[in-house]
């Protein structure tokens, strides 16, 4: 008793044994990857099944029902194996593998057809050409004193060793040579894996063969004898290992680089080991002001820093997953690498010009102050300045004057600064210089003239602001505001305890100027036993803002993000 | 040397020919070729063919059209086209060339 099939080959249905069946469908197979790359190649393969029905249909007569085996062999023998079917034409590529070097090709594969869990130790069984017994003995002892490293090693080598999936695979996973007759022997061996697909071949036949071609290339994977084969397996790791490693890093590289530009993290800054987080963006906008030149000097700069980050990242996923290597990345890379330079050079240079010319602005307003009284020099108390210096959340640049606080829409504050001198006449005047920066002098004292300073002027007291501040819009060129303060001689000069705010003296350090009354002599400043007056203190009240807010925004918790962010940085060298 | 291969590749090199002369003379199917040619001992194994009429039918030298046949599947009748015959032709001219110039050589 034999089973049989229903196969319908051309439009015809034979019954056929299965033994039969399992040969004519290695044959059939055979063809297909003979002819898969072939033009025209599915044509030719139906012809020849059309010719094997007719065959077929012959040699049964009326009186016989089943196809037998040797029905098929004959069929066989008559219209002859692939490599018979004369190798020389010059569109066959097939003739790559026939005609090959006889040299051997052979790569672990995990052997999944004899696999007991990912075919690991059965593909070094058939690799090796050893019972795949030994290797999962030698895995399980290794197990015990290598505390369940080796079970490591096995995942690692489930996930990096591909499965032998085609026909070519299988053989170099034997060290056979791979050409077609080969092939064929294979494949009738191989009675279980009749279910594969013609797409699958024709794709697979195309893999294996650009992987052979590959193989060529390649010292590592030329290395024929096994410890180079073992060898490569351990590098392997080591790269996927490196591959992890650069994965994590160009990860959060990136993530942080993004989160700084965009805006969703913030710059880190450390003052006195306390974390005052300035939003990157608001910075940028204060220097670079103006849309498309923001737009253009960002996207530079994403390009010149994102693009490395990204082809570390890149390269990891290479590492690990062992991708091909493309040369169109690279370049590409590189390409947009260089736009981001262009464009950070050329607006770092425009930004740079736009620093180059000092300009000035000039005022000065007389003040008439009653006989015998003192003038009361006092700073206004702003509620803002107020809240900044009890939050802390603010970071003074001394050089330049200012301070950058957390909060993005109210980033800038310069710091005015008054120097008191004698006057060479009888009168009291108070002089500003107004200074900024620009491309050219008019640009740089029109942007001085624009800065926002006030002061309050009655009967004999003046009242500073503690700060000034720029147009909206307006972008910063290190705006400064002096002013000088020229006292006749004889002149008593009281002074709050909040004037060391403003105050910029040569002679007196402007904690010992404040809270005092001084009279100008002919040498400066001298200290006067004048009575203090009382007076009255100006409330500026610029900015009713709720402190709540504010004092939320100081307690910001620090991300892993901003903190490589930070290093990064300053790793870089260009913290701000 | 091996005369099997080298007879081989002489029989390779006029099969276009030979196809082709067969196909001249009447429409045929496939089987018809494959009996002929294996009447004149020109190919050992079947398979040979079929590659070789789909690459004349795509070059443009063959057309075929189909028929149904009673005892099996449908049949490809193979047909020359007037590109083919002018192909033949050439072919013609050039195997009677070679003819000459073998016999003039072997004296």
């Amino acid at each position: 008793m034999k089973k049989t099939l229903t196969v319908n080959i051309s439009g015809i249905v034979f019954h056929i044994d299965e033994d039969a069946y399992n040969v004519l469908n290695d044959y059939l197979q055979s063809i297909r990857q003979h002819f898969s790359r072939t033009e025209g190649g599915d044509e030719i393969i139906e012809d020849i099944e059309a010719r094997i029905a007719e065959m077929l249909k012959d040699r049964i007569g009326d009186n016989r029902q089943v196809i037998t085996l040797d029905d098929i062999e004959e069929i066989i023998n008559a219209i002859g194996q692939p490599s018979e079917f004369g190798e020389e034409f010059e569109d066959e590529p097939s003739a790559a593998y026939s005609g090959g070097n006889g040299k051997k090709t052979k790569r672990l594969y995990r052997d999944s057809d004899h696999a007991v869990m990912g075919g690991v130790c059965s593909g070094l069984g058939a690799y090796f050409h050893t019972d795949p017994v030994w290797f999962r003995i030698a895995f399980v002892v290794a197990c015990i004193p290598g505390l369940g490293t080796p079970l490591l090693v096995y995942v690692i080598l489930w996930a990096i060793v591909p499965e032998a999936k085609t026909v070519t695979e299988k053989l170099e996973m034997k060290g056979e040579k791979v050409n077609i007759s080969n092939i064929e022997k294979s494949i009738r061996e191989e009675i279980d894996n009749l279910k594969n697909k013609f797409n699958d071949l024709t794709r697979s036949a195309k893999r294996s063969y650009k992987k052979k071609s590959e193989a060529h290339s390649s010292d590592l994977q030329n290395v024929g004898n096994a410890l180079g084969r073992v060898l490569e397996v351990f590098v392997k790791i080591i790269l996927v290992f490196v591959g992890i490693i650069l994965l994590i890093v160009g990860l959060s590289l990136v993530l942080a680089f993004l989160a700084a530009i965009f805006g969703f993290g913030h710059q880190v800054f450390i003052v006195d080991s306390e974390l005052i987080f300035i939003s990157f963006p608001a910075v940028v906008d204060l220097i670079l002001g103006n849309a498309d030149s923001n737009m253009f000097f960002t996207s530079g700069m994403l390009l010149l820093f994102g693009i490395p980050l990204l082809m570390i990242l890149y390269g990891g996923v290479k590492l690990i997953f062992g991708l091909e290597r493309t040369r169109y990345v690279g370049i590409f890379a590189f390409n947009l690498w260089l736009i981001g330079l262009i464009l950070t050079g050329y607006y770092g240079f425009k930004i740079a010009k736009s620093f180059s010319q000092h300009g000035v602005h000039q005022e000065s307003v007389n003040i008439n102050v009653p006989q015998n009284q003192p003038l009361i020099l006092d700073v206004g108390n702003d509620k803002l300045y107020d809240r900044l210096y009890r939050y802390d959340d603010y970071v003074e640049v001394d050089e330049m004057n200012m301070i950058l606080t957390t909060r993005e829409d109210d980033l800038y504050f310069g710091l005015p600064k008054l120097e008191i001198k004698k006057s060479s006449g009888n009168y009291l005047e108070l002089e500003f210089y107004y200074r900024a920066r620009g491309k050219s002098e008019r640009h740089a004292s029109e942007r001085a003239e624009k800065i926002l300073y006030r002061y309050y002027i009655e009967d004999n007291q003046i009242t500073f602001d503690p700060f000034f501040k720029l147009e909206d819009r307006e972008v910063w060129r290190e705006q400064q505001v002096e002013m000088v303060l020229k006292v006749p001689e004889g002149t008593y000069l009281q002074l709050s305890d909040d004037m060391y705010k403003v105050l910029n003296n040569y002679y007196h350090s402007p904690y010992k100027l404040s809270g005092e009354t001084w009279i100008m002599t002919d040498s400066g400043l001298e200290e006067s036993e004048f009575e203090t007056v009382p007076f009255e203190e100006i409330e500026i009240d610029d900015e009713p803002d709720d402190i709540e807010r504010n004092a939320a925004g100081s307690q910001k918790p620090i991300t892993m993000i901003t903190f490589l962010y930070s290093n990064f940085l300053q790793f870089l060298g260009m913290q701000v | 040397m091996n005369i099997e291969k080298t007879k081989a590749q002489m029989r390779k090199g006029v099969l276009e020919y030979c196809i082709l002369s067969i196909i001249n003379k009447k429409e045929v199917y496939a089987s018809d070729i494959i009996f002929q040619l294996k009447e004149a001992e020109l190919i050992v194994v079947e398979g040979t063919l079929y590659p070789l009429l789909t690459r004349l039918k795509n070059d443009g030298l063959l057309s075929y059209r189909w028929e149904e046949s009673k005892t099996g599947p449908p049949r490809k009748y193979y047909e020359i086209t007037d590109d083919g015959k002018k192909f033949l032709e050439g072919l013609d001219k050039s195997w009677n060339d070679l003819l000459e110039a073998v016999n003039k050589l072997k004296g």
